[in-house]
């Protein structure tokens, strides 16, 4: 027997246009490693296992996408409002929380992993333009750590303004869009932590 | 046509399209990214969704031009990664990651290594069909294919993989 007529059987019952395999392409199993793999390649692709993630999880990263998409409007347009210092990072284009946080199991002093948060608003209700973009680096904590911002790879700390106690970035290099790359470096007692984020700017089409 | 709100929509579809764009990506940490991107793009226009197609055929749409605008990106910022630093990058997450499971690492590793040098169309059709669980008629809805077209990508990608993987499945079935 041919192994490509073995295929075709095996293709058919993978497929489900076949229940089983006939009795001469089972023998043809045993005796053929190359039909044979063939075999064990579907029954290792039917097992691999998915990721899933929880319930209170995908409740999160729902209600943050909300967010993210909705920012407030109220009377005026909301961001050509004045708006309060602690508005401002929920508005921004963009935020970088940096905060450390004792344990949440009683008063710990011990130094814990810095944890760091990227939520993004877009300026226009629509889509994050390029143009229409910040990036605040909201600190929270007692003391600012040594950080560096980089778009699409440059580095834009220099860029960065001072602004109601933030650090806003309103434009993003050449008004990239697509994907853009943020990361977040920081250096904190002597460790240097790092987060990035993939965003897309612009409007999809769909 | 019936339009779920938009919340059914994302706490059904969440996890295929997270697996879907895994394993297009090879890295969990990007992929949770996209993931959210995907359905942050499709919450803005939902508004705009009449209904036409499935939710899921419009979802896949957007998942398939999120990965490509990921590629573009990846090939435009650095090099391919290694898979080691693709595993080392996923990170701490809530999710049950293919790596933390019964199925051999190494086996897995190798999966994921042959399955990104499958064309685009082949890896989405093998992803929708092993991974997600979808039908034949349901893949080619998704991808705006025919049927056989769909059994056609599947019966080559196999053969593909089984080469590919042929030298760790032959010690394998040696044993």
């Amino acid at each position: 027997m041919k192994c490509a007529e073995v295929e075709r059987w095996m293709m058919e019952v993978m497929n489900g246009d076949r229940d089983v395999l006939p009795a001469e392409a089972r023998e043809h199993l045993q005796t053929c490693p190359s039909c044979r793999a063939l075999w064990t390649l579907h029954e290792g692709l039917a097992q691999v296992p998915v990721i899933r993630t929880s319930l209170p999880e995908r409740r999160r990263l729902l209600e943050d996408l909300v967010g993210q998409a909705r920012p407030q409007k109220k009377g005026r347009v909301w961001w050509k409002r004045p708006l309060p210092a602690w508005s401002l990072a929920m508005a921004a284009g963009v935020v970088f929380v940096l905060g450390w946080f004792a344990g949440h199991r009683g008063r710990s002093s011990s130094p814990v992993e810095p944890a760091a948060w990227v939520k993004l608003y877009p300026l226009d209700g629509e889509n994050l333009r390029p143009d229409a973009f910040q990036v605040v680096v909201a600190p929270v904590g007692e003391e600012l750590p040594k950080f560096r911002l980089l778009v699409n790879g440059e580095d834009m700390t220099e860029l960065l303004m001072r602004k109601d106690g933030y650090f806003v970035l309103s434009r993003l290099p050449d008004e990239e869009t697509g994907l853009v790359e943020i990361v977040l470096e920081w250096t904190w007692k002597g460790r240097t932590y790092r987060m990035k984020r993939l965003v897309y700017v612009g409007e999809m089409e769909i | 046509m019936h339009k779920p709100p938009f919340e059914e929509v994302f706490m059904t579809y969440h996890d295929r399209i997270l697996n879907h764009i895994y394993w297009q990506v090879g890295n969990l940490e990007d992929a949770r990214d996209l993931t959210q991107q995907v359905f942050l793009q499709a919450f803005r226009a939902y508004d705009r969704f009449r209904g036409e197609a499935r939710v899921s055929t419009w979802l896949y749409r957007i998942a398939t031009n999120t990965v490509r605008s990921f590629f573009r990106y990846r090939k435009r910022r650095r090099p391919p990664d290694s898979l080691e630093a693709l595993e080392d990058a996923a990170g701490p997450v809530a999710v049950t990651h293919p790596s933390e499971t019964e199925m051999p690492r190494h086996w897995l590793k190798a999966l994921r290594r042959a399955l990104s040098e499958l064309p685009e169309a082949f890896r989405q059709t093998v992803v929708l069909f092993y991974f997600e669980g979808y039908s034949i008629e349901e893949i080619a809805e998704i991808l705006q294919v025919r049927p056989g077209t769909v059994k056609s990508r599947l019966n080559r990608a196999r053969l593909l993989l089984r080469d590919a993987l042929m030298p760790l499945m032959g010690e394998e079935l040696g044993s």
